[in-house]
């Protein structure tokens, strides 16, 4: 595989352009291009095809896509580009079985293929979900952890330091990234997981510096930095500084695509093609040891509508049918957290997911923005449902997927706000309300009863 | 003494002006009252003034210019305003007694007075930039074979295996942590694996590349320099660097090179800047040390007869009011390998140490030219700055004003002198025979002109 210095080689010498030249005169007209010529449709009434044959050309269509498109530099105002072959160099030397994790708490990463019976990874957690003050936090963290089938943790994004706001790049994010990581390593200490891995630390962090600053305090060559693209095929120096400081410091790496559907890649079709020509950058440019899409669309924010979810399925079909770099999807729901719609959105992505090759990040609630809208429970339910799909077929779980769809698609414009989580659960013991813990029980039997999904007994509120 | 939380919000909710507006609306205007009230005013005569009257009004200007001016964040173009009250708060929270490094190079930073025979702290290294890692190990390696050498001033790597390092790109974060791991090495060799690193990391520009060099240093004995710019004024870049240090326990060196002929105005006006800046950086950069050097804005050097009165008048007035120790930087116009480098160094070293400052003994050629490095005129260096504590003004302005008649018509076009892979054996890390004869010659006309008792600890006698 090229070595990361000749990709920054690259950065500084490649073909020069501007931003908008980029976008309007490379990139859309390249993928309008590739999409008509691999012939990809987006089918609305199959959200999780079974077509091999449309995820090889998604694939395809992704791999000519990148060599012609490259990705660009926004600081050098240049295109990184690769050949074919070294995209397959890259593909071939992806990295397998990655270690995450220490002592008890290590977990290894699952390289996993359409309808694998391979229990995918989980990682739980708030998804950076923002928190309005640390009082929270440690309990928050410490109640993902308890959770058995958590193998990673994502930890929340604080928004505030001794009551002032953090300002992204000035030393109050300094200061809140580094005490964001000391919180979960804390919190995790509590639940008796003091080696679950962090996978995506450091969500407070915005800058490179942040990102440094907080791995002095806590983030272990175990976990993962999460290190994302700019929309689309975009980075910039801070990013490749993130990674430059975890390659010196042999630091994992989560590689983040949060491809926008509406944007630039235009719709599911695009989406996806954009999506699977990621992961060879994630190699390339990130060095990454898994690949970390979400489809998100544009005017929703969320990864749970029929669109993304059909994109989504389509990618991880095609990148898990050929690529050796794993893809641990993460998902935006629209509903708050202790309403029944936002155990179904979950359950929804998640089994599109799962059965589609991929593990999974769980997960996010209120489009992962609103303050306080996040709970332990409905990603507990969801790995639940992760690890009940696994071998599951992909036309039983397009049956399953379409029936969830029809239960909250009405209601994605206007979805329920839910409750806080300190309104939702008892902030001083961290265990959710009797009401809340009644819902989830009643949404895991009506999953077992109604499509049939087999749980296991490792809940901790059964 | 505020919190440091109390002065980042002081940055985001200050008054508001233009940066325009602080520097030609505030900060000159400022200066040049109290420049007037004060009666200070600059004495080509007497480089080393022996003053005490005039280093009190000059820490009182300063301390006047600070409170009615504050310090400009660039960021959010706000003023962070303090009062006397806070300031005399910061003076008396200051740290004292300090160590620095580990194990038997461990060594603690003395405050010192004017005429103090306290031997002075000596860092450096010689290095500016660097063309070869071969080269920034023999370097390091040489300066720290010195006994009198108390930290190190780490070069500075001007390419990575070949390519240009270029700041704020990954080959910046690499170059930061290859400087970082390669002078640890120098250290080892020379047998001072515990001496500390005092601008840990000079490769790195933004905050991003210091954290990351931080990552693979000695984290808790080494020192990170952390600048103001010019003049009072910070950005979120260096306040980024210090919420970094605070929060590992991080040593700072607070750097202030305040411009001769810039904002600060002549002689008079860089001194008042000069003691400004004490209070400053302890409120502001958190640091242990002032590490201030005037210098000139048209050649960059800090040899010139302006910059050493302004140099010996601020160390003195700051020396005499503050507990926070000065760690003054020399640097010289001549390259290395010239008579007149080492009579430069002489003469700033002097007009630091005697008014009550130690020394950072920094690069020849300005510190700009790639491989005009000199640890051997640096070990001279180490040994004037000992022979001279505890003399008095009055003979230290005699010695510096003999000192500038030697260099001084040449400053305009110094001898442009030898790069260090020139007069060194890098194989086997040596002096050439030249070199050594030339810093024997010297330190023999320091003796016996000058009349300066030099140590006998120099490895090259």
């Amino acid at each position: 595989m090229l070595s990361f210095w000749t990709v920054v080689e690259r950065a500084f010498n490649g073909p020069i352009c501007t931003e908008r030249d980029f976008e309007l005169g490379v990139f859309v007209p390249n993928l309008r291009k590739i999409v008509e010529k691999y012939g990809i449709k987006y089918d609305p009434q199959n959200p999780v095809p079974a077509d091999d044959d449309l995820a090889d050309r998604v694939w395809e269509a992704g791999m000519e896509f990148l060599v012609e498109t490259g990705v660009y530099c926004v600081d050098t105002e240049r295109r990184i580009l690769f050949s074919r072959e070294e995209i397959d160099g890259a593909l071939a030397s992806g990295p397998c079985g990655r270690v995450f994790g220490e002592g008890k708490d290590t977990r290894v990463m699952p390289k996993r293929v359409p309808e694998d019976a391979t229990p995918p990874w989980c990682s739980v957690g708030p998804t950076s979900s923002p928190l309005s003050s640390e009082l929270h936090y440690v309990n928050l963290v410490k109640a993902y952890a308890e959770n058995p089938l958590g193998d990673g943790i994502t930890i929340p994004c604080l928004t505030r330091v001794n009551g002032q706001p953090i300002v992204g790049g000035s030393p109050l994010g300094i200061e809140g990234a580094i005490r964001a990581v000391l919180l979960t390593r804390e919190g995790m200490r509590r639940a008796g997981r003091p080696g679950m891995p962090i996978v995506n630390g450091v969500t407070t962090a915005a800058r490179a510096q942040e990102h440094i600053a907080a791995h002095h305090f806590g983030i272990r060559r175990t976990d993962a930095l999460e290190i994302g693209t700019i929309h689309e095929m975009k980075v910039d120096f801070d990013t490749m500084n993130k990674v430059a400081f975890s390659q010196a410091a042999s630091n994992l790496i989560f590689a983040e695509n949060g491809v926008i559907l509406g944007g630039l890649a235009g719709g599911p079709a695009g989406v996806a093609v954009v999506t699977a020509a990621y992961n060879p950058v994630d190699l390339l440019v990130l060095r990454g040891a898994v690949q970390h899409p979400f489809p998100t669309h544009f005017d929703l924010g969320i990864t749970s509508a029929r669109d993304t979810i059909w994109a989504r399925s389509v990618s991880n079909q095609a990148v898990t049918r050929h690529s050796t770099l794993p893809v641990v999807n993460v998902g935006y729901s629209a509903a708050g957290p202790m309403t029944k719609m936002l155990f179904y959105e979950h359950c929804a992505w998640v089994i599109a997911s799962v059965v589609c090759g991929g593990s999974v990040e769980v997960g996010a609630s209120a489009r992962g923005t609103a303050l306080d809208y996040t709970s332990p429970v409905e990603p507990l339910l969801a790995s639940e449902v992760a690890h009940a799909v696994a071998g599951m077929s992909r036309n039983e779980a397009n049956k399953i997927v379409k029936a969830l769809l029809e239960k909250y698609e009405p209601q994605l414009r206007e979805p329920p706000v839910g409750q806080k989580y300190q309104e939702c659960c008892d902030p001083v013991t961290g265990q959710p309300k009797s009401e809340f813990l009644e819902l989830y029980l009643e949404i895991r039997k009506e999953m077992a009863d109604q499509f049939g999904i087999q749980f296991t007994s490792v809940s901790p509120y059964l | 003494m505020l919190s440091f939380d109390e002065v980042v919000e002081r940055a985001l909710t200050g008054p508001i002006c233009t940066e325009r507006d602080f520097d030609l609306g505030i900060l000159v205007p400022n200066l040049r009252k109290v420049i007037e009230k004060y009666g200070i005013k600059y004495d080509p005569q007497n480089p080393v003034p022996n003053d005490d009257d005039l280093a009190d009004r000059v820490w009182e200007a300063g301390m006047e210019f600070l409170v009615e001016t504050g310090v400009y964040c660039l960021d959010t173009e706000r003023r962070i305003i303090f009062s006397r009250e806070e300031i005399e708060g910061a003076l008396e929270s200051c740290p004292r007694k300090v160590v620095f490094g580990e194990g038997k190079d461990a060594r603690e930073m003395p405050r010192r007075l004017p005429e103090d025979a306290t031997p002075p702290w000596c860092s450096g290294s010689g290095a500016g930039p660097v063309s070869t890692e071969w080269n920034l190990i023999n370097i390091v390696k040489t300066y720290a074979e010195d006994p009198l050498s108390d930290g190190i001033t780490a070069p500075c790597l001007t390419n990575l295996d070949g390519r240009d390092l270029v700041a704020g790109s990954p080959r910046g974060v690499e170059g930061a942590i290859r400087t970082v791991l390669l002078v640890r090495e120098a250290l080892r060799r020379a047998g001072r694996p515990g001496m500390p690193v005092v601008n840990e990391v000079a490769s790195a520009v933004r905050a991003t590349e210091h954290i990351a060099g931080h990552s693979f240093g000695n984290p808790d004995t080494d020192f990170i320099e952390i600048g103001t710019m010019h003049e009072l004024k910070v950005d979120f870049d260096a306040l980024n660097k210090v919420a970094y240090c605070q929060a590992v326990g991080n040593l700072t060196f607070a750097e202030n090179g305040v411009i001769l002929g810039g904002f600060a105005g002549g002689p008079a006006g860089v001194a008042v800047v000069s003691a400004a800046y004490n209070p400053v950086d302890l409120l502001v950069i958190r640091g242990v040390v002032q590490h201030s050097f005037a210098v000139l804005i048209e050649r960059g050097t800090t040899s010139s007869r302006e910059t050493i009165w302004a140099r010996s008048v601020a160390n003195q007035a700051t020396a005499r009011n503050s507990p926070l120790p000065m760690v003054t930087p020399v640097y010289t116009m001549a390259g290395p390998m010239t008579e007149m480098c080492y009579y430069e160094y002489a003469a700033g070293i002097i007009a630091s140490v005697v008014p009550g400052g130690s020394i950072e003994l920094a690069p020849p050629s300005r510190g700009v030219v790639v491989d005009h490095s000199g640890p051997i005129e640096e070990i001279f260096g180490n040994a004037v700055a000992h022979a001279v504590a505890g003399m008095s003004r009055k003979e230290a302005d005699g010695l510096v004003l003999a000192l500038l008649d030697r260099y001084e018509d040449r400053l305009k076009d110094p001898p442009a002198g030898t790069r260090f892979q020139d007069y060194f054996d890098v194989g086997s890390g040596t002096p050439r025979k030249e070199c050594l004869e030339l810093y024997r010659k010297m330190r023999r006309e320091m003796t016996d002109k000058f009349g300066l008792k030099m140590a006998l600890t120099s490895p090259y006698l």
